[in-house]
């Protein structure tokens, strides 16, 4: 099977760390927050009183911060700070949703709850088919000079988190979406980017309130994910990782990330890579790299897994202050495995 | 009695233009606005801000004073009144002028909060979440600013003043509660329910030591109608009870008279039930155009989900006012008294009596310019007119 266990886990993350294996290295997971500063000029953008160059611009400031603090990641990333959320940019540049060509701005849907956060996203209209020409996805990311990660919401989250007035089901819906995804990477991998990192926030919400039932095309949506030239995986913020990891197993992705915060006393078993979310992106604590190192032993001494993995937050950092979520990335970059 | 669908605003406004200019330097067109609003609205004090003599607030070129400073915020709270009052609405404040923003201003009385830095909430709105690092209670400052900011907009209008707060239940949730947490794992409850715990005596920390004293000193003033905005109220399934509980221990002790209002957006309101048949107060201020069709405003393709929860209200026979939101306050587009008529009626028809309908936006108007705001404004009181005449009000 190919598959390590237990502690040999660890003993081989160690061993393999000098040939290649073991410890990948660190990612963000999603969306990053913005400073202050930020925060006035997009006020003041909004109500008229400073330009939309003014506004880029801050945004380039705290996203180079935020990838100056990157050294030594698997996948540097910018934040994505200028996404206004995680759909819109996806719905304002694929084909098939409904705009709001009235509202005053790039509005598609109702201002939903993302989630339990005091943080709202526009709930995406899809109206027509879903596709692309395969540049649309690269327009909205920077260019990067290091290898970098793109996050994206993951086929089911997708497929369940949008108005639909168009699919017959949403199984059709999460595929095309997922096409979609897949036929965005050669431009992707043009402007630096080599891992896609898919967040299905949605799974763990779920388990939390009624139980979470995956439809049978789950694990073929994110295998159609799969971009050929990438790293792609799939991240399950606040969810039960032993419950998890089964989903994403039988699909072709490369690694699956796991909430390593979040209480399970289920067994991780899975032959393929992880991704340890061990960094709280919704307390405003900062861990240290011990900390997060004692983390990560506590996953790889009793799952059964490839034997390599990467680190990162369990979620976005977005819910902590820009000055915190520096510190936080900063202590990401000292992790050198368990 | 009270006329039929009442109308009435949720809370904040934008800055008028000036105001937000005022730091950088206000060029002839910023003032001429001033002026023109001014006329518009029939604010006097508009001669204040400029004048033939030049010698008003905005045509100053060197530093203000603190005390002319302070009164630039009182006639842009003016103006504020003045708006609502033209647009036609039955109650009124002061569009949170004075205020920086919903949960900052409020944690900014709160002792035992330390400001932890800026966070995003949506588009262009950010707040300063707030560190517990002692237990929660208000400062005197804090009941004395309520009583101020009320009594002035009491002053300066004949409509029925609407005071606003912050609620206890959203104030916890968007603080980091690292005190309490910190004395649940003090008495060992960590790993059996100690985040559950923190989180239950914050918010009712919240409620008997912040929300509950500034309620009564507006109770006590004079208010016929005290507002708690709860955004945050359906953000954790499960804590529908704790919400109850500490809205009511945020109206305890306020006289029968008052009219006890919660404010509710953005949430699956539904969740809330059963608990919140338990809860004292007397009206609820609801979002729900938010979840209209974008091209046409028409009550039937409003998702039923969202109106569900005014069939729950019935169905638990709760007999609360309920404010339905009929204006979208994320979009320009301007919806037509007519649309706002058939809305109000929709909502009257479920819930089996007009009498308990009142009518306002869905949250606060802070996110639109002022002549958006103001245009949607007057378009539901037009709507709600109509909709009297149907209903025979």
């Amino acid at each position: 099977m190919g598959r390590k266990s237990g502690a040999k886990v660890s003993s081989k993350a160690r061993d393999g760390a000098a040939a290649g294996t073991g410890f990948l290295g660190a990612m963000l997971t999603g969306i990053a927050s913005r400073s202050a500063a930020t925060a006035k000029v997009h006020r003041l953008y909004r109500d008229g009183n400073a330009s939309e160059s003014d506004f880029e611009a801050a945004i380039r400031r705290d996203s180079e911060e935020l990838l100056s603090n990157q050294s030594g990641f698997a996948y540097a990333s910018s934040g994505q700070l200028d996404w206004l959320d995680l759909f819109r940019p996806i719905a304002r540049s694929l084909r098939g949703f409904a705009a709001r060509p009235s509202s005053g701005e790039d509005a598609v849907g109702p201002v939903t709850r993302w989630f339990r956060t005091n943080t709202f996203y526009r709930k995406p209209l899809v109206s027509g088919r879903i596709g692309c020409s395969g540049g649309e996805l690269a327009d909205v990311v920077p260019m990067s000079d290091r290898p970098a990660v793109i996050f994206l919401p993951a086929p089911y989250s997708f497929s369940r988190m949008v108005e639909n007035s168009f699919y017959g089901t949403t199984e059709e819906l999460a595929m095309d979406y997922s096409m979609a995804v897949a036929k965005s990477a050669p431009l992707l991998l043009g402007k630096g980017y080599r891992c896609i990192l898919l967040l299905d926030h949605l799974v763990g919400y779920e388990q939390s309130r009624k139980g979470f039932s995956a439809p049978d095309w789950y694990s073929k949506a994110l295998s159609n994910a799969k971009s050929a030239g990438m790293r792609t995986g799939v991240h399950y913020p606040y969810a039960d990782a032993g419950r998890v990891v089964g989903l994403a197993d039988p699909s072709s992705l490369d690694f699956i990330g796991i909430d390593a915060i979040f209480d399970s006393d289920a067994k991780i078993d899975t032959s393929k890579d992880l991704l340890i979310g061990a960094v709280d992106g919704a307390r405003v604590g900062v861990e240290t790299a011990k900390s997060i190192e004692a983390s990560i032993r506590r996953v790889t001494c009793k799952a059964d897994f490839s034997g390599n993995y990467y680190v990162g937050p369990r979620d976005r950092l977005y819910d902590v202050p820009f000055e915190t979520a520096l510190q936080k990335v900063m202590a990401l970059s000292k992790v050198r495995g368990a | 009695m009270e006329r039929l669908f009442i109308t009435q605003e949720i809370g904040s406004l934008q800055r008028p233009l000036w105001r937000q200019r005022l730091g950088a330097g206000l060029d002839k067109a910023t003032i001429a606005s001033a002026m023109l609003w001014g006329e518009r609205l029939g604010v006097k004090e508009r001669e204040e801000l400029a004048n033939s003599k030049g010698s008003g607030l905005l045509q100053r070129d060197g530093e203000l004073s603190q005390e002319e400073k302070d009164r630039l915020i009182e006639i842009s709270a003016i103006y504020a009144i003045r708006m609502f009052e033209v647009a036609g609405l039955d109650r009124v404040f002061n569009g949170e002028q004075p205020r920086t923003e919903m949960y900052d201003f409020l944690a900014r009385y709160v002792k035992g909060l330390r400001t932890a830095g800026v966070l995003n909430s949506f588009d262009a709105n950010y707040f300063r979440k707030g560190i517990a690092e002692s237990r929660v209670s208000i400062m005197d400052a804090g009941k004395s600013f309520f009583a101020g900011e009320f009594g002035f907009v009491r002053r300066n209008t004949e409509r029925i003043a609407k005071p606003c707060l912050t609620g206890p239940y959203t104030m916890a949730d968007w603080s980091y509660l690292e005190y309490y947490e910190a004395e649940q794992e003090d008495r060992s409850a960590r790993g059996s329910g100690a985040a559950g715990k923190a989180r239950r005596s914050a918010v009712l920390d919240f409620a008997s030591d912040v929300l509950n004293p500034a309620v009564r000193e507006l109770a006590g003033r004079g208010a016929q109608v005290v507002q708690i905005d709860e955004p945050a109220a359906a953000t954790n399934e499960g804590e529908s009870g704790l919400f109850t509980e500490a809205i009511n221990a945020s109206f305890k002790g306020v006289p029968a008279g008052v009219e006890k209002a919660v404010h509710l957006c953005y949430s699956d309101y539904s969740s809330l039930f059963p608990e919140l048949a338990d809860c004292v107060a007397d009206s609820y201020l609801i979002e729900f155009t938010n979840h209209a069709s974008p091209t046409n405003f028409k009550p039937e393709q409003v998702d039923a989900g969202t109106f569900k929860a005014l069939q729950l209200f019935r169905e638990y026979n709760m007999k609360a006012r309920i404010g339905v939101g009929v204006i979208d306050i994320h979009s320009d587009l301007i919806e037509t008294p007519q649309v706002v008529r058939d809305r109000i009626l929709y909502a009257a028809k479920i819930l089996g009596d007009p009498a308990l309908v009142q009518v306002n936006p869905d949250c606060g108007l802070r996110t639109r310019r002022w002549n958006v705001a103001f245009a949607k404004l007057c378009s539901m009181t037009e709507g709600a007119a109509l909709a009297r005449g149907e209903a025979g009000g």
